[in-house]
């Protein structure tokens, strides 16, 4: 009999959504075949099968969160006996007993739920109705009634912590949902977030809710900067890369970084991590929301392969063809919103991430120079940064840096 | 208004009726001036006379079908089958003739009779002499059946049985005739207790127990008990099984969310396998656990005591059933 695990895919990956399973209990499956589709907290994709065989038992539902590398399902011969679930794997990777004890209950309501149908969540009909009218998401419900069936009282109590959450930030959809309640407001459409949406929503929420964010803003005169593109663009293009603006800041970023590791930085568990490595994500907007695609070692590369770079990743991620590792191990993020005339804004940090560039538009102001009235253009530049780990004035040496290459990019080629 | 036992409250209903209208009389074994074999009905035979109080050779077929007979042409009749077992001798007249005469004559016909009999165990009576035949009976079209749990009840439901124009049997809990502790104040002269329609005992938030004639009081006497630990059951009797008041039950399931029937038949192809089937068909989405059913386990009745008690629902085996319903044992 052999194992089905949830893959571990990137270092940070701690679990998995079940999106689909592709292949139903009793298939016969080959090595390669598509067994189920997961999502991570970045992308969803595919697992194969490891093993030739028949899929004899599947563990874990669609719609559940699981540890990585825990089983999901055996692969095995026709009449092979099913074993019992062992929880060690799971546990093996897990350091800290408090996570040890959470991976036990894990495995319990595992063998609990092996018990029934796969097919079915345990819940009575009262609760899947009340569910339905409240729009409680089940997966995220653990019940308390008979052998771990989800009732009323557990629906009431989940729909009761979602109002908390709502009032405690009203969001688009929260407001409608009132509003529709009350009967004032007429609904356009009302759908349960899913996919990279509900992704988004949990990370942001996170972000705030654990991050205190303190936000610095800068203005730089980008005229040196404007001109130095200028004169690099077509240089750039007999080389293949389109030169823009954004891959000067990228590198900008990434120089300053080097000089201000601090903000390279991340708390995970009480632990303060500076990386070494420099990989700055640049968030992206897609269709169906937004995706952070990774220059690694942006430090290192020079601005042609950053351009390069760049277009590539975008184009990628446009297409939704980004792969799992070109999502992951960011150290830091760049958001650019100058494109649609936004002067400035602040943005949420990308966990587990310490800090965030956001870019605004380039725009001119008249300034005196040597008693003439001048025409410059400016663009503004505002940092969040994680305050557990880092101060505003880190934060504030940080921009100050970041301003002066930006005014200077002849600073860059030291 | 005085307090009668349930036996009492029931031949009080007889004699009502037998005032208010002189097509009514009895027949049965020994009812006359023996006045029963359980003393029901002592002194109507001298206040009514043997014309109207009809004493019968042993024949239920006999007795069934007279009665039939005459409440086609015309009379009332509330005939007593000693213990309910011994209806099976006359069940041909039972279930093929009263039971069809007013479907086949297009409802030309009428067959106004009341059969009265002694239902269900507990008194150490036996295989024959104990048994609760209500499904049986409430499984034939053109059948009412009427469980009362109470002398209240029982003389208000006696009386609207023999108002009505259908067979209706009338199933009395031996072991509820004589016991004072369910004795009640009866009021004196003609009330009535409409058919098929369920009464809600006791009101309660936590789980809706139904239930009908001796199971009533034992399901009230669990949650009396389990109210000690803050279980708050609505205990809703039937009175009639047949027509079923389902309106009644639904309304509590609604409220509750949880479903438990006490019953004393045997659980194979119970009654209150019927009741469970409707709720889960009208109203699966308002069930917060599956029902269960707490009943006579699936055996004869035996004639010792201690497994007597084992058999039938008990008081320990209906709360057991309540804490399962609620998740908690």
């Amino acid at each position: 009999m052999f194992e089905v695990i949830m893959p571990k895919i990137g270092v940070l990956m701690e679990t998995g959504k079940i999106e689909k399973w592709i292949k139903k209990e009793g298939d016969k499956v080959e090595v390669g075949d598509i067994l189920l589709e997961i999502m991570t907290d970045k992308v969803s994709m595919e697992v194969e099968a490891a093993n030739d065989g028949i899929l004899r038992k599947i563990l874990r539902q669609e719609g559940e969160d699981v540890p990585v590398l825990e089983v999901i399902a055996f692969i095995g011969e026709e009449n092979e006996e099913i074993p019992e679930v062992s929880k060690s794997k799971a546990s093996a990777t897990v350091k800290e007993p408090e996570v040890a004890k959470t991976e036990k209950k894990e495995a319990v309501a595992q063998s609990a739920a092996k018990n029934s149908n796969p097919s079915q969540v345990k819940i009575s009909p009262l609760a899947k109705k009340l569910a339905e009218e409240k729009g409680v998401d089940l997966s995220a419900v653990k019940g308390t009634g008979p052998g771990g069936r989800i009732v009323k009282e557990d629906i009431l109590a989940a729909a009761e912590s979602k109002t908390v959450t709502k009032d405690a930030s009203p969001s688009q959809g929260a407001v409608s949902q009132l509003a529709a309640d009350s009967g004032q407001i007429n609904v356009k459409s009302s759908a349960p977030l899913k996919g990279i949406r509900k992704i988004i929503a949990e990370k942001m929420v996170q972000s705030k809710a654990t991050m205190p964010h303190i936000i610095l803003t800068s203005v730089a005169c980008v005229d040196n900067l404007i001109a130095l593109r200028e004169r690099l663009k077509d240089k750039a293009k007999n080389l293949g890369a389109d030169l823009n603006i954004t891959d000067l800041i990228i590198k900008i970023a990434a120089n300053t970084l080097r000089e201000h590791i601090k903000i390279n930085s991340s708390l995970q568990n009480e632990n303060f991590i500076i990386y070494d490595d420099i990989n700055i994500g640049l968030a992206v907007a897609i269709e169906d929301g937004l995706v952070v695609p990774t220059i690694f070692n942006t430090d290192k590369l020079g601005l042609l392969d950053i351009a390069k770079k760049r277009k590539e990743l975008v184009e990628k991620a446009k297409q939704s063809s980004l792969g799992l590792d070109e999502l992951n191990r960011g150290t830091f993020t760049i958001s650019n919103l100058g494109m649609f005339g936004v002067r400035n804004f602040t943005a949420i940090i990308n966990p587990p991430q310490a800090a965030i560039l956001t870019v605004g538009t380039i725009y001119k102001q008249l300034a005196l120079e040597n008693d003439d009235i001048v025409e410059k253009s400016y663009m503004d530049f505002c940092l969040a940064v994680d305050h557990r780990i880092i101060d505003g004035a880190d934060a504030a040496k940080y921009l100050q840096r970041f301003v002066e290459f930006a005014e200077n990019p002849e600073l860059l080629v030291f | 208004m005085s307090e009668l036992t349930y036996l009492e409250a029931i031949r009080d209903g007889i004699r009502e009726v037998m005032k208010e209208d002189e097509r009514v009389f009895l027949i049965g074994e020994d009812i006359g001036l023996y006045g029963g074999s359980f003393g029901l009905t002592n002194g109507l035979f001298a206040e009514f006379g043997a014309e109207r109080v009809r004493d019968t050779p042993i024949s239920e077929a006999a007795i069934i079908g007279a009665s039939a007979g005459a409440a086609v042409t015309g009379m009332r009749p509330i005939l007593e089958i000693m213990f309910s077992d011994f209806t099976a001798c006359g069940m041909d007249q039972l279930l093929n003739q009263a039971a069809k005469i007013r479907y086949m004559f297009g409802g030309k016909a009428k067959v106004p009779m009341v059969l009265r009999t002694a239902s269900g165990g507990g008194a150490g009576f036996g295989p024959h002499h104990s048994q609760s035949w209500e499904a049986i009976f409430a499984h034939i079209p053109g059948l009412k059946v009427v469980m009362p749990s109470c002398p209240y009840d029982a003389k208000g439901l006696l009386i609207s049985a023999v108002r009505d124009n259908n067979p209706v049997i009338f199933l009395e809990h031996k072991v509820l005739y004589k016991n004072k502790k369910y004795a009640q104040e009866v009021p004196e002269g003609i009330y009535t207790i409409p058919l098929g329609k369920a009464e809600v005992k006791r009101q309660g938030k936590d789980l809706s127990i139904v239930a009908s004639s001796y199971m009533v009081q034992k399901s009230l006497e669990a949650a009396e008990e389990l109210s000690k630990q803050g279980i708050d059951c609505e205990v809703v009797d039937l009175r009639t099984i047949r027509p079923l008041d389902i309106d009644t039950v639904m309304a509590s399931v609604e409220k509750t969310g949880k479903l438990l029937c006490v019953e004393e038949a045997c659980s194979f192809g119970s009654f209150m396998g019927e009741v469970i089937t409707q709720v889960i068909e009208k109203g699966f989405d308002y069930l917060d656990a599956p029902p269960i059913r707490i009943a006579g386990k699936n055996c004869p009745v035996p004639y010792s005591y201690i497994l007597e008690q084992e058999m039938i629902p008990n008081v320990d085996r209906i709360k057991d059933g309540i804490l399962k319903v609620l998740g908690k044992n």
